[in-house]
Parts: structure tokens; C-alpha cells; sequence
């Protein structure tokens, strides 16, 4: 479990995140969601102690957070929004990278053999010798899922949690579903998921909860059947239609005539 | 992809088997392994007076200065891959925090208005200028770590920018330094701004062994810790790295090292930069790969080069960073117009 207390955060004068108070159960799975700039990111980087707050407090676990770096890191992956690409190492040698807390210098043939299953999960195995380069952007995306997947693997019975940013990025259909298979895997396990969604109807009906933030604060929160289209029609300011049980749909027709006139555009060119 | 380990193992064996035996018997004077082994062993006896003369020329000057080469060949390589690793940015060498640059501008201090004659007298005398200019390469080292710390964590953008500064600084002064001095001053300057394992002595060669020596090693065995740092800084956090700690611990290592051997032979340009790129255009390996070839790679190619330095106007003696620099253009360009095709294809 993660306890987040009065959390707040602050680059310079710019305040991303207000005064937050969430929890975060053990075992589930909690989807965190918002406009752009809400400060979603920001809020899963301090739950995963990879930023510091600027107040407040965090409890992470059974005691969790006094752990040195490479212990924790045992017990807690991240998988983040942007990596870099122009790395001349191979597909292999990053997944193995998610085993480097569980070895000294070389790695051990437990952690080949858990990098092996990931680079299978995420059906890497065509792509293991090449070079980050040269792989497409659902392709690099899968191999850090991979990653932070043999980073979670082996040791069922400790405390584990897993936090991505935005995961579905750059995934076609098949691999999205791929994913929220995995997210249940990890669930059955007992691991912590914690993510940052965009995709609205699949957090929906993956969570156990959602958490809608909007400029920093937390609007709203609770299981996905509480979820309706005033909740995002606040949150995203456009309008929302339910079109069944935990789906729904922007009115972009609505949208279109709303906003984009040409008096609109007058306007926004004179200011 | 062992065979292409095995046939590029096979090839740098052979390269040190051969540039060994070249810096060993080329020079001013030439000696036969014969006169050195009873030079050894016998202690000259049945040498005649001009055999023991070289075989003396050979343990004072020659010994010491192949061995001053490799080991700053290799501090100055080492770095070079430890800090494009750890920037993430192959263009980064030691130069660019502004170390060797204010180490050039206390020695032109030190040779311009004579600061070193101020420990003439102590037992100090002997390295004064060597002293003074690693106080310089310090101090830059130092200043650099000081601006860019934020609660013990470096902002390598700052560290860069104070680089920049510091560079801009210390070529001002130096060139206002050789503006200031004579004929000799200025003579004694450019050789040290383009660097000379000339004055090498077995006291200098023991110096670096203590200080550079455990520090390679030590360096050597970060390549796990230069992989996680591949992913972005907050990100080898995730995977078990403690970033500020490895982060200072990596800046202080490579600063020291770097400014020990600037202090001892003057700025040696290129070799920082050149020869983690030369490993990376044949093999793409992780970073321990690239660590343990740059340190053997740099220390052969600055044996290579002072021995040509040494040896290609006889009797005289080329700046050593003329050659590096001869060496190193090219196959930085060479790189440049390969990945250009790369990008192309």
C-alpha cells in the first residue's frame, strides 16, 4: 500500500501538484487520469520515490522507503513516458538492464533467463540482437515494457509494485490488449499496479480504481462504476456520451461546431 | 559475434605486441636487448662505455616515459568514455568542464610570472609547476562541481555551461599570459599547451601509480553503473543506481585523474574524445566493454604517438598534441561521414 499525505510540489513558481491525499491499495490496480498538464506524471514519479515533494509525505509499504536504492528497486519497476533512441545497444541488452538490482557485475543465469521470458511476453524474440535504433516506436515501447517486466519477475512473495506512464503509447490494438492481460497477470500476483492512462475506456475497465486529476488537484476517485459524463466532461472540458457499461465517447461533432468557428479564431487572433 | 570479439582481441594483441617494440627501439639511441639484459643482470659488465650510456639513457628516460604514456593514455581515454556516458553525449571529453584549460592557465601564470619560483627553494621545487597547475585543474574541477550542485545532486547542463565559462576564462587569460611573455616564456608555453611526456621521471611515474592507477581500476569496474545511466538519470535510479552518489563519484574520479596527468605533461588534446569512438565505429558493446578497451586503446595510442613525437625530428622533439590531434581529425571525420551514410541508408 502507498500513502500519499498532503503532497504537494512546486518547479520554481509553477505548481504542479495541491495539497494531494490518495491511497493506493495493495494488489489493485489504480489508473490515474487528466487533461494534459493535470500533473499526472509528476504525481506517479513521487509515489515511485523517483521525485522528491516539495511538502509532505509518503508511505510506501512495509517501511519500503528506508530501503537503499538498489533494494528498492528490487521490489519496484517504472516504466517511463519518453526514452532515448539513438542507443546502439541491443533489444537483449536493454531488457537485461531491468535486472541490474539483482546482480553485482555479471549478470546471473536467473536474470538471463527472466529477460528471456520478458523479451517472450512482449514477443521480442525476432528482434533480440538488434540495435535500439533501429526499431519502430511500438517496438522500442515494448522492449521497455519487457524491461521493467524482468524487473518485476522471480520473488513472488514480497511486496512488489509497478508504475507506467502512459504504457499504451506507440502500441497498436493487439499489443494494447497484451497489456491489460499483463496488468491482470501482475494484479493476480498481488503487485501494486499503478499507471497514467489516456485511453479512458480501457483504464475503465481495467482499475480496481481511477483517480481524475485537473490542475494538480484530485477531482475525483473511486471504483471506474462511479465514472460518469459529468466527471469528464469537467475534467476534459468537451462533451461526453455514455455509450454502454464503463464506455464512453467525446461528442467531436459537437466539438467541431463548437469551438473552431471563425469567430472563435478572430478572437483568438486579436488577443 | 564471439568470433568478431576474438578476431578484435587478436588484432589489439598484436598492436601492443608491435607498438611495444617500437617505443622500446626507436630513438635517439638505439640499444640491443643483449646490452640491456647485461645492463640487468650483470650489472654492465662486458659493456663497453657507450653501451652502458644507453643502456642509462634506456632506464632513466625511456622507461619511465613509456610507462608515464600508458598510464596517462589511459587516464585520458578512460575518462573520455566515463564522461560520454555519463552526459549521454558522445561529443563530451574532459576538456569541456574546463579542467585542462585553467590547468593551461596556471601553468602560463606559472611560467609567464614565474609563480613556481616562489617554492623554488622547498623540497617542492623539483614539481612546482606541475603543483601549480593542478591546483589550476582543481580549482576548475571544483568550481565547476560547486555551481552545478543542487543539494548533492550535479545539473550536468550546468556543469557544461560552467565548462563553457571556465574555457572562455582560462584561453583569455592564457592568451593574455603569452602576450605578456619573452621569446623563451612563449617557447616554453606552446609546448606545454600542446603537451610533452618529455620531462617524464620515474618519481612522476610513481606518482601516477598511486594516484591514477587505483582509479582506473576502480573506473573500470562502472560499466554497469554507465549502462543504467543509458536510460536517462531518473530512470537508473529505477533500476537500482544511486544516481548522486555514482554521479559525483564518477565527475571527482575522472576530474582527478585528468588533471594529475594534465599537471604532469600539459594538454594532450583528442584522446579524451577520439578513442571511445574509434571502439564504438568496430564493436557496439556495453559500456564495461567500452571502458577496458578505451583505457588499452588510449594508452597505446599515446605510446604510439610520443614515440613518433620523439623520433620523427630527430634530434629534436614534436608537442605531443600535434600528433594526437594529426591522429585523431581524421578519424573523428571519417566517423562523421560514416554516420552521415548511416543516417542516408
Amino acid at each position: 500500500m502507498i500513502v500519499l499525505q498532503n503532497i504537494t510540489k512546486n518547479y520554481g513558481s509553477k505548481v504542479i501538484l495541491k495539497d494531494i491525499q490518495l491511497t493506493f491499495e495493495t494488489g489493485q490496480h489504480t489508473a490515474i487520469l487528466g487533461a494534459n498538464g493535470a500533473g499526472k506524471s509528476t504525481l506517479l514519479r513521487i509515489a515511485a520515490l523517483g521525485i522528491e515533494p516539495t511538502k509532505g509525505q509518503i508511505y510506501f509499504g512495509a517501511d519500503l522507503q528506508n530501503l537503499n536504492t538498489k533494494e528498492l528497486s528490487k521490489r519496484r519497476a517504472f516504466l517511463s513516458q519518453h526514452y532515448a533512441r539513438d542507443l546502439s545497444a541491443t533489444v537483449y541488452d536493454m531488457v537485461l538492464l531491468g535486472r541490474q538490482p539483482f546482480y553485482q557485475h555479471k549478470p546471473h543465469k536467473s536474470d538471463v533467463n527472466f529477460a528471456v521470458q520478458a523479451l517472450e511476453r512482449f514477443s521480442l524474440i525476432s528482434l533480440i540482437h538488434h540495435p535500439i535504433h533501429l526499431l519502430s516506436g511500438g517496438e522500442l515501447q515494448r522492449v521497455h515494457l519487457a524491461r521493467v517486466y524482468a524487473q518485476i519477475l522471480g520473488d513472488d512473495s514480497s511486496e512488489k509494485y509497478f508504475f507506467m506512464d502512459e504504457p499504451s503509447n506507440n502500441l497498436d490494438m493487439k499489443f494494447q490488449v497484451e497489456l491489460f492481460a499483463l496488468i491482470d497477470e501482475l494484479r493476480a500476483k498481488g503487485i501494486t499496479v499503478i499507471s497514467v492512462l489516456h485511453d479512458i475506456n480501457l483504464a475503465l475497465q481495467s482499475a480496481d480504481k481511477v483517480v481524475f486529476l485537473s490542475d494538480g488537484k484530485v477531482q475525483f476517485e473511486g471504483e471506474p462504476e462511479l465514472c460518469n459524463t459529468d466527471w469528464l466532461e469537467e475534467i476534459y472540458q468537451i462533451p461526453f456520451e455514455q455509450q454502454g457499461h464503463l464506455t464512453f465517447r467525446p461528442l467531436i461533432q459537437g466539438l467541431v461546431n463548437k469551438d473552431f468557428n471563425t469567430k472563435t479564431i478572430q478572437q483568438f487572433i486579436h488577443s | 559475434m564471439l568470433r568478431k570479439k576474438s578476431i578484435w582481441y587478436g588484432v589489439l594483441a598484436v598492436l601492443t605486441v608491435g607498438i611495444f617494440l617500437y617505443a622500446l627501439s626507436a630513438g635517439a639511441m638505439s640499444i640491443s636487448l643483449k646490452t640491456l639484459i647485461s645492463y640487468f643482470f650483470s650489472n654492465g659488465d662486458g659493456l663497453s662505455s657507450e653501451e652502458m650510456m644507453s643502456a642509462k639513457v634506456f632506464v632513466n628516460l625511456r622507461g619511465p616515459r613509456i610507462l608515464l604514456a600508458i598510464i596517462i593514455g589511459a587516464s585520458l581515454a578512460l575518462s573520455g568514455a566515463v564522461l560520454q556516458g555519463l552526459f549521454r553525449n558522445p561529443l563530451v571529453d574532459p576538456g569541456l568542464i574546463g579542467i585542462s584549460s585553467m590547468a593551461s592557465t596556471f601553468a602560463a601564470f606559472s611560467i609567464v610570472l614565474g609563480i613556481h619560483e616562489w617554492f623554488s627553494a622547498s623540497w617542492m621545487g623539483l614539481f612546482a609547476q606541475n603543483l601549480v597547475t593542478f591546483i589550476g585543474a582543481s580549482l576548475a574541477v571544483i568550481v565547476a562541481i560547486f555551481l552545478s550542485n543542487r543539494n548533492g545532486n550535479l545539473s550536468v547542463i550546468t556543469l557544461l555551461l560552467v565548462g563553457i565559462a571556465l574555457n572562455a576564462l582560462g584561453g583569455s587569460i592564457t592568451g593574455l599570459m603569452s602576450y605578456l611573455s619573452n621569446d623563451d616564456q612563449l617557447r616554453n608555453l606552446i609546448f606545454w599547451l600542446m603537451g610533452s611526456l618529455g620531462a617524464a621521471s620515474w618519481t612522476k611515474v610513481l606518482l601516477l601509480t598511486i594516484f591514477n592507477v587505483p582509479i582506473i581500476f576502480l573506473l573500470l569496474s562502472k560499466g554497469k553503473v554507465l549502462d543504467s545511466f543509458s536510460l536517462g538519470e531518473e530512470d537508473a535510479l529505477y533500476i537500482g543506481t544511486n544516481v548522486k552518489r555514482e554521479k559525483m563519484l564518477l565527475i571527482v574520479f575522472t576530474s582527478f585523474i585528468v588533471s594529475t596527468s594534465v599537471s604532469l605533461t600539459g594538454v594532450i588534446g583528442f584522446v579524451g574524445l577520439v578513442v571511445p569512438h574509434i571502439i564504438r565505429l568496430f564493436m557496439q558493446r556495453g559500456s564495461g566493454f567500452l571502458l577496458i578497451n578505451s583505457a588499452w586503446i588510449g594508452a597505446l595510442l599515446l605510446l604510439f604517438s610520443d614515440t613518433l613525437a620523439r623520433t620523427i625530428v630527430l634530434p629534436k622533439e614534436l608537442p605531443i598534441g600535434i600528433i594526437t590531434s594529426l591522429i585523431g581529425t581524421p578519424i573523428f571525420l571519417f566517423m562523421v561521414i560514416k554516420n552521415k551514410k548511416a543516417l542516408r541508408s
